[in-house]
């Protein structure tokens, strides 16, 4: 591990002016559990390391006129235990108790399970230069690729690791971001991009930018929703493939519909065009086959992940029904 | 006096199969524990005396070491799977803060080969762990890079390239035995030839291609050690499974360390699995580079290059064919078997023909040299991979024949306690009422399956481990002996051993491992710490008491011959009151001198009942047939191991063992990238390992067996338990979806493609 110097801005403007220009030189720390992890493997080696312990409110949960704000330090399980979360956005605190392990969850933050780093583990190799740290091949497409993309592939076929930005993104939340210029806010969606927008990043966060809340809408709130995943160990694993949905129902009819699903492309994707598919139309087990089977249309799988298609279809429709049946 | 007038009789055997056997004791030795001894310590459940220490982070392992200006070594390791060193310029990582000392392992290791990625290549001792780091990476290698192959696959290719040495083939065909390689290659057909007529001849035939993966150990501690020279001599921390091996490695003239004496330390070692014998190049690293830099040296592997330098079980492709008579006794078997231990040329077997009565047998194992990190032995080596591979096709031969596979595998099996063992299994399971009877059939998504397999081993021990015991005038015992505990719990066991024969209990007695000025003890491998050391801890423990009773005998003008020890006192064997109550410390007080020692060393074993130690395992899976995922909910284990001197601890390996044969099953794989040559999960979150949620309910019967074979009849039982587990989860997930997966780890990604392919079938 190569040393750093600390710095430990009390507001978040002056963070973002100690940030710089450079993504490599000076990196956030929120909770530090990735970045110890990137710093330990030599995939970050930042000269300063900008720690946001020290500035105040970023751990608050603070419900307000529209929504809940939820700052960028709010720890993993503080969140998923809030009740107030767990009652009317219960995807999210589903989402969040299957992620990592306990431990990673006391320390890890709402900001840092966002914008962490890939797991690729073509990427964390420091002796493989991927096209994601600025080379020219991306070693996955012709390698060991069983747990990476089956949508969005070819550039980089990472597939992004935060489960909670699915329900969030179900949830309409808007990420509030703190750069030099002041705030602004985008919806949580438009926050990730994938490679060809930028292969070397995974959000559109500038060096000098810092993701600083979630906000959620109150209208957002909905018992009828879910996040659904699956993995090959149960305790501490990633994503094999996920789903967040969140219905508005009338009796049985599906008024409003939103579907995220997650760990099966490079940035979680919302899918219009299945939430299309079910606004309008009656609960039933066939209309979300129908669902599920339109979701993988157009999937480009790898070499060795091609079973991540029937598994997406299972996830969909498991998460479909389990959100009805809320 | 005749030769049959020193034999006595002794009962052997278990539960209801007793027998009377005649033996010839050694002299010296005291009789075997037998069925009608009473014991107060010997077979107890009692809690590990350090298990508060290890719980509460009292107990100091090699890795907590830190001596007075003791400075830290880390090893450069070669980002290239096959490779020359040209040369390293130093010149640079020399100046650099802390750094204190610098090898270069051609210089120690005499050869500039590197076969593998991660194989060491330099070593800086620096003041700081980071500064030893960074001087590390400021080492310039000249590489001159050659081709390499890390799949067995490539390896075998047309056109491979030579992965050890151009002189020799990738590809190592069995051990000659003698032979002339032409008259191998005619034995061998031979071989295939009176199995081809066996073949014809016999009513069901089956066969199957298995396949399982490298296993790495990944012990909680990694390896490593501290090493400190104290003038010529040379002490030595280590985290190793044999602290004698490493002082003989330390003291050989022919070895490069060459210390004129050394003294290994090893209280507490943070697990074992089969890698951790002797010192090994970060071992030799660490006491080259203490000598070098004047200052002790802390050097412990960190997780990756524990997972890529420090030993694996070898992976395996099997072509299995078993023959069966009409009531599905098996004829013959053939087995060829291809594995890799990595660049070197032996290892990689795939033991199968052990447990089961096979008459005929065409086996042929290969090993196949690749770029990867070398095998070492791994708890059970070769037998998890070949009873996983076995045991299916032996279901698979139920199936065929139409029995039931339990009944399948009693009607090949002749080992005496196994045989009882399979219906006691059975029972706990529920085989009968809860097996599946319309595979792959039914409602729901989620099917459950039972599955059954079983394990032997050759535990019994031997001579090599010695015992002192030294009881003090004020009543203190000190039990001593330099051998390790990897997780056994060796120290409450010879409490136990000796405390029984000193009537005592085992807090009134301190126990002493893990240094070789103690008496000797072999390596742990094989199972057979406790079957070896036991026996010198009783003949020990029982002349101490006999010392002692002399001397109250003696002074009180009591017979001896009536006399022992028993709750802290003096008492006679009849159970006759004697006239005075003597205490153990009140005899202590007669000791003449200070102290009363007696150092006894381990005898021959003898005939006995059987010097095999079974097992038979079941499992109860669920599997959900849409996403594949495998929950093994229960394991069923009976295992025995001659009497059992603890039953938590002896239990507890049993646990141990099934709950890393649950994470061999369906978890634990070493993934290689084919373009670079690197291993991919080099970490525990991409190398799974099963944690809390994976593991089963365990329900373990120990069968306690006086088998005769040495004074406490006492086997080993480290490693017989993992070699049931795979197999019986295997067995237990086809008997859930009514199709088998033919290679391990079971994930879902291979259970999904599996019912696919069925669903093609139809």
């Amino acid at each position: 591990m190569k040393s750093f110097k600390m710095a430990m801005p009390k507001t978040l403007e002056g963070a973002v002016k100690v940030l710089g220009f450079d993504f490599e030189k000076r990196q956030l720390m929120a909770g530090g559990t990735d970045l110890l992890g990137c710093v330990k493997e030599h995939i970050a080696e930042p000269e300063v390391v900008v720690n946001l312990k020290g500035i105040p409110h970023l751990t608050d949960v603070v419900k307000t006129e529209t929504g809940v704000e939820i700052g960028a330090l709010v720890k993993l399980d503080d969140l998923a235990n809030n009740k107030e979360i767990q009652q009317r956005w219960p995807a999210l605190a589903q989402a969040i108790a299957q992620t990592a392990t306990p431990q990673i969850r006391n320390v890890g933050t709402v900001g840092g399970n966002l914008c962490q780093r890939p797991r690729c583990w073509y990427y964390r190799d420091e002796n493989y230069h991927c096209s994601k740290k600025g080379g020219s091949t991306c070693y996955a497409l012709e390698g060991e690729n069983e747990y990476h993309a089956i949508f969005e592939t070819g550039l980089c076929q990472i597939v992004h690791p935060s489960n909670m930005a699915g329900p969030l993104i179900a949830y309409d939340a808007l990420a509030e971001i703190q750069s030099p210029q002041g705030t602004r806010q985008v919806r949580l969606e438009k926050f990730f991009i994938s490679p060809d927008m930028n292969i070397e990043r995974e959000n559109i966060l500038k060096p000098n930018e810092i993701l600083s809340k979630i906000l959620i809408p109150n209208s957002s709130a909905n018992k009828n929703s879910c996040y659904y995943e699956t993995r090959e160990k149960q305790s501490f694993d990633w994503a094999l493939c996920g789903t967040s949905v969140s219905l508005k129902l009338n009796g049985k009819m599906i008024q409003e519909a939103r579907v995220v699903l997650n760990a099966i492309a490079p940035r979680p994707i919302r899918r219009l065009d299945l939430e299309a598919a079910l606004t309008g139309k009656k609960v039933s087990k066939r209309l979300f086959k129908k669902v599920a089977d339109m979701a993988v249309q157009g999937a480009t799988p790898l070499s060795k992940n091609s079973y991540k298609i029937e598994l997406l279809k299972v996830v969909i429709e498991r998460c479909l029904s389990e959100a009805t049946e809320a | 006096m005749s030769k049959n007038a020193d034999k006595v009789k002794i009962t052997v055997g278990f539960e209801d199969h007793l027998k009377e056997i005649s033996v010839k004791i050694n002299d010296n030795d005291v009789l075997p524990y037998q069925p009608t001894d009473s014991f107060d310590e010997v077979g107890q459940d009692r809690d590990r005396l350090d298990a508060i220490a290890k719980v509460t982070g009292a107990a100091r392992y090699t890795f907590d070491r830190k001596l007075d200006g003791m400075v830290y070594g880390r090893i450069l390791r070669s980002p290239h799977p096959h490779a020359k060193v040209l040369s390293i310029d130093s010149t640079v990582a020399k100046k650099m803060p802390g750094v204190k000392a610098i090898i270069e392992f051609h210089e120690v290791f005499r050869t500039r080969a590197v076969r593998y990625v991660g194989e060491g290549v330099a070593a800086v001792a620096a003041e700081t762990e980071a500064q030893a780091e960074a001087a590390i990476r400021a080492l310039k290698v000249d590489y001159e890079v050659l081709p390499f192959a890390v799949t067995k696959e490539d390896a075998m290719a047309e056109g491979a390239p030579a992965v050890a040495s151009p002189n020799s083939s990738n590809v190592i065909a069995p051990r000659a035995w003698g032979r002339s390689e032409k008259e191998q290659q005619a034995h061998l057909e031979d071989q295939k030839a009176e199995t081809d007529e066996a073949f014809a001849e016999v009513k069901h035939v089956v066969s199957g291609n298995f396949s399982t993966q490298v296993q790495v150990h990944n012990a909680l501690e990694t390896h490593g050690v501290v090493c400190h020279w104290q003038g010529e001599n040379l002490k030595i921390y280590a985290s190793t499974q044999g602290t004698f091996s490493c002082r003989g490695q330390a003291t050989s003239s022919r070895g490069p360390i060459k210390a004129r004496n050394a003294r290994v330390l090893s209280e507490y070692v943070g697990g074992g699995f089969g890698a951790k014998f002797g010192l090994r190049r970060e071992g030799v690293a660490a006491a080259i580079l203490a000598k070098k830099a004047k200052r002790p040296v802390h050097l412990m592997l960190n997780r990756r290059e524990e997972q890529t330098d420090a030993g694996n079980r070898p992976d395996s492709y099997q072509e299995l064919k078993l023959g069966l008579d009409s009531k599905g006794r098996i004829q013959v078997m053939r087995a060829h078997s291809w594995g890799t231990a990595g660049p070197g040329r032996s290892g990689a077997g795939a033991r199968n023909s052990i447990i089961y009565n096979i008459p005929k047998i065409d086996k042929v194992e290969y090993n196949v040299r690749t770029n990867c990190g070398e095998a070492r032995a791994m708890r059970a080596p070769g037998f998890p991979q070949g009873a996983f591979a076995l045991e299916s096709l032996l279901d698979m031969a139920a199936d065929e024949v139409g029995i039931d596979p339990v009944e399948l595998r009693k009607r090949n099996d002749s080992h005496p306690i196994r045989l009882a063992e399979y219906d006691m299994g059975a029972k706990m399971i529920g085989w009968r009422k809860n097996r599946n009877r319309n595979p792959g059939g039914g409602k729901g998504a989620i099917k459950r399956g039972l599955g059954c397999a079983s394990n032997e081993w050759f535990a019994a021990g031997g001579r090599g481990a010695a015992c002192l015991i030294r009881v003090n005038k004020n009543g203190h015992v000190e039990v001593r002996s330099g051998g390790q505990d990897i997780g056994t719990g060796l120290r409450t066991i010879m409490a136990q051993v000796a405390a029984e024969e000193l009537g005592l209990g085992i807090s009134d007695i301190e126990t002493f491992i893990g240094d070789t000025n103690d008496p000797r003890c072999p390596g742990s491998g094989g199972s057979t710490t406790t079957p070896s050391l036991m026996p010198a801890v009783r003949i020990a423990a029982h002349r101490m008491a006999q010392e002692l009773l002399t001397l109250v005998a003696e002074k009180l003008k009591w017979d001896i011959e009536k006399l022992t020890f028993k709750k802290g006192a003096v008492v006679r064997k009849d159970d006759k009151k004697l006239k005075k109550t003597v205490t153990f410390k009140q005899v202590c007080a007669l000791i003449e001198g200070e102290v009363l020692e007696i150092n006894e060393k381990r005898l021959a074993n003898y005939g006995g009942f059987s010097s095999t130690n079974s097992g038979v395992q079941f499992a109860d899976v669920e599997v959900d047939t849409q996403t594949g995922v495998v929950r093994v909910k229960r394991m069923v284990a009976v295992q025995d191991s001659g009497v059992i001197l603890n039953t938590k601890t002896a239990e507890s390996q049993v646990r141990g063992a099934i709950i890393q044969g649950v994470s061999y099953a369906l978890f634990e794989n070493r993934v290689m990238d084919r373009q670079k040559g690197h291993m991919l999960n080099a970490d525990l979150e991409n190398y799974k390992i099963a944690g809390a949620l994976e593991c089963p309910e365990i329900e373990v019967k120990l069968l306690n067996v006086f088998n005769g074979k040495n004074n406490t009849s006492s086997m080993g039982i480290g490693e017989p338990p993992i070699i049931a587990t795979a197999g019986a989860i295997a067995n237990a997930v086809a008997n859930a979806i009514g199709v088998r997966v033919m290679s391990i780890p079971i994930t879902p990604k291979k259970v999904l493609e599996a019912l696919k392919n069925k669903g093609k079938r139809k």
